[in-house]
């Protein structure tokens, strides 16, 4: 052990934080230590107040600070249609857009048996009682365009066709001001695919 | 190191499951056929990275489910680190503290040693399973070594099917000689460096439990049957350079690779140097087999700078009760430890903050209070 315990500590919790490599955690680590005692509380205690005050709204599953969001309590919006979602930040993106204004509904992730995660532990159970309750005629499909979100989209669209309700999907196809000749052939074949009438 | 919490899906019998360790002994009981030794084999996952019985990883998949999905969470010192490894068909995820990681890097984290009635083979069954012993172990010991007969056995891959695909006797094959010899080499001196290295804690292990106190001995057999103990680069070229030119025509017939590590053997003699694969009694190999496992508990206590993990399989029954008495104190007072049996009677002992009993029942696990 090179590090005093609680230096290696400091890295080992860093380290478990996406996207940060044990070169970055140490970095981070030596930091800290050089700010004060009350920027590093600061940090904390920003930390643990995000975690104490947001939970997670009862009837989406989006963050929130009340038990239910603004945006289910929200009687502006419209009650037929029901946009699902992977994460809580994928509401604030297509919230970005001004373009939907349904309801939301988020999973928690996606199906991915590799990560062991099944459907049980996404918020599927609380998404049909929804769609039975409510009265929802569309469902939007907006889970990511990779392996885990097509399969987990495909999955949803079997368990809701049953009940009567519209399932649709986000369109696939090609960047607004791009370029066809720049376009890979995946993205190219996905918008031939997915072509609409003019 | 420990390991505190196992979580299984779709492993094996095991459709979901969660559960806490002991520190100290972890005893599962329960009659054959239950799912015992499928968690042993879970916990070899999570040190090796591979099962300790299958080398086909697609056998750990529940039958009908799409992949299994192993989490375990080890505390060194009180910091967490939490494994998961997620297996397919024909592909395979692995995950330190969320962040995904090469297979190779578990290697280095948590060495273990696990005991099986099976042992006995390591001395009366065919060399692949001495080799397989040597190469686990070695790879445990020195994280480097995998990565050599990584690479020895993808030249070996490729010369084997450049064998099937000829039809004559070509000149193009010694292409691929060089760079087999090169690999091949560096995989047989590492192994002859390694076993020098184990051999007086095998050595030492065997004195201990040997009735006769008659000396064990070891040595790497090559190139069919020469006894190798120094790994000289020079001579072994040639050896091996001659072997091969050797067999040449052979190998175009039998579209095989015929000389080199992947044949190889450890022989293992008693006394004055009497094979006991062959002319070993039962008792003195049942010796043999244990002393090759707990002299890689010490070797690996020392090398590694921690104790290694330890999983007996159904190895209690074979031993009588003064026996019992005394691998279970040397257990209590070493590093966490995991038992299966199917008598709960075969533990003469209290449960336990340190000893804790679980009784499996078709793929769950009772905590027994
Ligand atoms: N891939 C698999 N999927 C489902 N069940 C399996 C799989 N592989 C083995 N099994 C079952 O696991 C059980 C054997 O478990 P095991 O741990 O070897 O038993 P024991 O308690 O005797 O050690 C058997 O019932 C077998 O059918
Ligand atoms: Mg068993
Ligand atoms: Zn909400």
């Amino acid at each position: 052990m090179l590090y005093p315990h609680a230096m290696t500590r400091l890295i080992h919790e860093l380290a478990k934080l996406p996207g940060i490599g044990p070169k970055t955690a140490q970095r981070l680590a030596f930091h800290l230590l050089t700010l004060s005692e009350s920027e590093v509380g600061k940090i904390a205690e920003a930390m643990l107040e995000a975690k104490h005050k947001i939970g997670f709204c009862e009837i989406c599953g989006q963050l929130s600070e009340s038990s239910v969001c603004p945006i289910c309590t929200d009687s502006n919006r419209c009650n037929g249609m029901l946009c699902v979602v992977e994460e809580p930040k994928d509401v604030i993106t297509l919230e970005r857009t001004r373009v939907f204004k349904g309801q939301y509904h988020v999973l928690g992730g996606a199906i991915s048996p590799l990560e062991g995660t099944g459907p049980d532990d996404l918020r599927i159970k609380e998404l049909l009682s929804r769609l039975q309750t409510g009265s929802f005629t569309e469902v939007v499909i907006a889970t990511d365009p990779n392996v885990e979100g097509e399969a987990t989209a495909l999955y949803l669209s079997k368990l809701i066709k049953p009940l009567g309700i519209r399932v649709t999907r986000l369109a696939r196809g090609l960047p607004v001001g791009g370029d066809l000749e720049y376009t890979d052939e995946i993205t190219l074949g996905k918008a031939l695919e997915g072509r609409v009438e003019f | 190191m420990n390991l505190s919490c196992l979580e299984l899906k779709h492993f094996r019998n095991y459709n979901n499951l969660i559960i806490n360790f002991s520190p100290g002994m972890n005893i599962f009981f329960g009659q054959n056929a239950q799912g015992k030794t499928n968690l042993l084999e879970a916990v070899s996952l999570l040190c090796l990275g591979r099962s300790f019985r299958t080398r086909k990883d697609s056998e750990l998949i529940q039958w009908g489910s799409e992949a299994a999905f192993v989490r375990g969470t080890f505390v060194d010192n009180g910091l967490e680190d939490v494994i998961e490894i997620g297996i397919g068909e024909g592909q395979k995820k692995f995950k330190q503290n969320g962040h995904e990681v090469k297979g190779t890097a578990l290697f280095s984290q948590v060495p273990v040693v696990s005991f099986a009635p099976d042992d006995l083979q390591l001395i009366k069954g065919g060399p692949q399973l001495r080799r397989d012993f040597l190469d686990l172990y070695l790879a445990q010991l020195d994280p480097a070594y995998r990565v050599t007969y990584y690479k020895f056995y993808k030249i070996l891959q490729q010369r084997n099917r450049f064998l099937k695909e000829v039809r004559l006797v070509n000149r193009e094959l010694e292409v691929w000689n060089e760079q087999f010899i090169d690999a091949g080499l560096k995989v047989i001196c590492s192994r002859i460096q390694l076993i020098e290295k184990i051999k007086p804690y095998i050595k030492a292990a065997h004195e201990q439990i040997s009735l006769n106190r008659e000396a064990l001995n070891l040595d790497y057999l090559s190139f069919g049957s020469h006894i190798i103990r120094e790994p000289d680069d020079k001579k072994l070229r040639e050896l091996f350079q001659n072997e091969l030119a050797r067999v040449s025509r052979e190998e175009f017939e039998r579209k095989l690779t015929l000389v080199g590590p992947q044949r190889d053997d450890l022989r293992i003699t008693i006394g004055d140097q009497i094979d006991i694969r062959n002319y070993g009694s039962q008792g003195q190999q049942r010796t043999a087999a244990l002393a090759l496992k707990l002299g890689m508990i010490d070797i690996l206590k020392d090398v590694r700078e921690m104790p290694p993990l330890l999983l007996l399989d159904d190895v209690m029954s074979e031993f009588d009760n003064d026996r019992k008495q005394a691998l279970l104190s040397l257990l209590l007072s070493s590093s966490q430890t995991f038992l299966t049996s199917t008598g709960r009677s075969d533990f003469p002992i209290e449960a336990s903050v340190n000893t804790v009993f679980y009784q499996v029942i078709k793929g769950a696990v009772i905590h027994e209070s």
